[in-house]
């Protein structure tokens, strides 16, 4: 069973928001992590970028590879990158009776691509550095374009996924603003989110951050290191209609590229992680796009949100649901939706409702739709060697 | 107004850089390095800096405070500035 990390904002006052809650990381030892430098140098979003690219690179054992020769990348997706930073700076300018000293550390700290240096600079990886934004699939996107590259021999090994801070209060009005956010559940949060669900209000703000590392299978034989699974395909494209509402056409067409590009067919999948904000608009359209690609199969596919446990981590979501999909294809066990309690008609799906499902999956899909209509779909396959 | 001496000049400046460094002032000394013993990096530097620049209300040589080696250089710089 699933138990949701949303809660009450008490980290600012939320006033003037009708939404006041968030999914935030409340155990998140900095000190445990970084010494007093990196912490001035480094905005929350790269430090949870870094912590996770720890975790995932002491457990593919990445540490034994040193990277003379540039062999390993790394590319993280982040929506909003260093926003807190961006806050504090224009709160030193704007906020009090007199402009105060902006830090000198802003600059290192508000930039996007920090993250992706940081982990490079900490682990001594010198292949291709980015950070990709391509706001709520950046993550997605980030795991499918580390696949490319391996794909091309340009990297033996890459470190890849997605990280978020984005809970600031200037960024919370924003999407309040914007009227996507739930308003009607701040005083049972981890109520709020109900992706499939006919009463759902929309999404939670979140934070976090979740890192693959993606390896050759040539490479990591010779090495003898677990493989948890494979990402066999990647569908990445562009709705092309609008910079807010999603399309269906377009989501449904991602969908088919990851399948081709997986060269999976639509009865190989057995498990669907869905984008599944909880918002009016997008629920019922992703339901729409499955049924265009799975026909009759779609209402008995299990398809699960993980936004109803986590919030929505804008930039880092894909990669943390992209993650979850990983566990799910290697343990044969779909995660839960939470607060999916009334099943919406106009979402014709097999929602996995608050309890995980024991299920045979041997390839399963990851979907992430984003503001902007880049979609990025991603394929996974059972290792089975 | 309080008269500003070459001490209290030495002693902000402990302060500031105590406070940028996470140190405690009452550790440190005029005759510190600051890179070798207190481990300040220009960034660092500019914080201590405008720190200063806003108590004493004074413009400071940036380039010239970041080529200097002791916490006491840094203090004669600014007792040149405040006319101390």
């Amino acid at each position: 069973m699933g138990v949701s990390g949303v809660r009450k904002i008490i980290e600012f006052d939320p006033t003037g928001s009708a939404c006041q809650i968030a999914g935030i990381v409340t155990d998140f030892d900095s000190d445990a992590h970084f010494n007093l430098r990196e912490k001035k140098s480094y905005e929350r979003f790269t430090q949870f970028g870094l912590a996770a690219a720890f975790q995932a690179a002491e457990e593919a054992e990445l540490q034994e590879l040193e990277d003379d020769s540039g062999e390993i990348g790394v590319i993280m997706g982040t929506g909003v990158g260093g926003i807190t930073s961006y806050a504090k700076a224009y709160d030193a300018l704007f906020a009090g009776p007199e402009e105060r000293p902006i830090d000198a550390y802003t600059i290192p700290r508000i930039m996007n691509s920090a993250v992706s240096s940081a982990i490079a600079i900490s682990l001594g990886l010198r292949g291709p550095n980015f950070t990709l934004n391509t706001a709520c699939s950046s993550g997605g996107n980030a795991v499918g374009q580390a696949m490319q590259w391996i794909r091309e021999g340009r990297t033996r090994a890459v470190i890849c996924g997605g990280t978020e801070a984005p809970v600031t209060y200037g960024l919370l009005r924003a999407w309040d603003a914007l009227g996507v956010l739930s308003r009607k559940h701040n005083g049972t949060p981890e109520t709020a989110c109900r992706p499939f669900d006919k009463n759902r209000s929309g999404f939670v703000l979140a934070e976090g951050a979740a890192v693959l590392v993606l390896e050759s299978l040539e490479s990591a034989q010779k090495r003898n290191v677990p493989v948890l699974g494979e990402i066999a395909g990647f569908g990445s494209n562009c709705d092309a209609t609008s910079l807010t509402n999603p399309d269906e056409n377009g989501v449904a067409d991602a969908i088919r590229l990851a399948l081709d590009d997986a060269e999976l067919n639509p009865e190989d999948i057995g498990y669907i992680n869905a984008h599944g904000t909880g918002t009016r608009l997008n629920d019922p359209l992703e339901c729409r796009a499955i049924h265009q690609i799975f026909g009759g199969r779609a209402a008995t596919l299990p398809v699960s949100s993980n936004k109803s446990v986590f919030g929505h981590s804008m930039g880092a979501s894909s990669a943390l649901e992209a993650l979850a999909t990983l566990l799910a294809v290697q343990n044969d066990c779909a995660p839960p939706t939470l607060n999916c309690d009334y099943q919406d008609p106009e979402c014709a799906i097999d929602t996995v409702s608050h309890n995980s499902r024991k299920v045979t999956i041997d390839a399963a899909l990851s979907n992430s739709f984003a503001f902007g209509g880049s979609n990025a779909v991603l394929a996974f396959r059972k290792w089975k060697p | 107004m309080e008269t500003i001496t070459r001490n209290t000049i030495e002693q902000t400046c402990l302060e500031a850089i105590a406070k940028e460094m996470g140190l405690k002032s009452s550790d440190l000394n005029a005759e510190m390095n600051l890179r070798d013993d207190l481990d300040i990096v220009s960034l660092d530097a500019m914080n201590i800096i405008m720190a200063l620049e806003d108590e004493f209300k004074i413009e400071a040589d940036i380039e010239t405070i970041l080529e200097m080696q002791k916490v006491s250089d840094i203090v004669d710089h600014l007792s040149e500035r405040i006319n101390v």
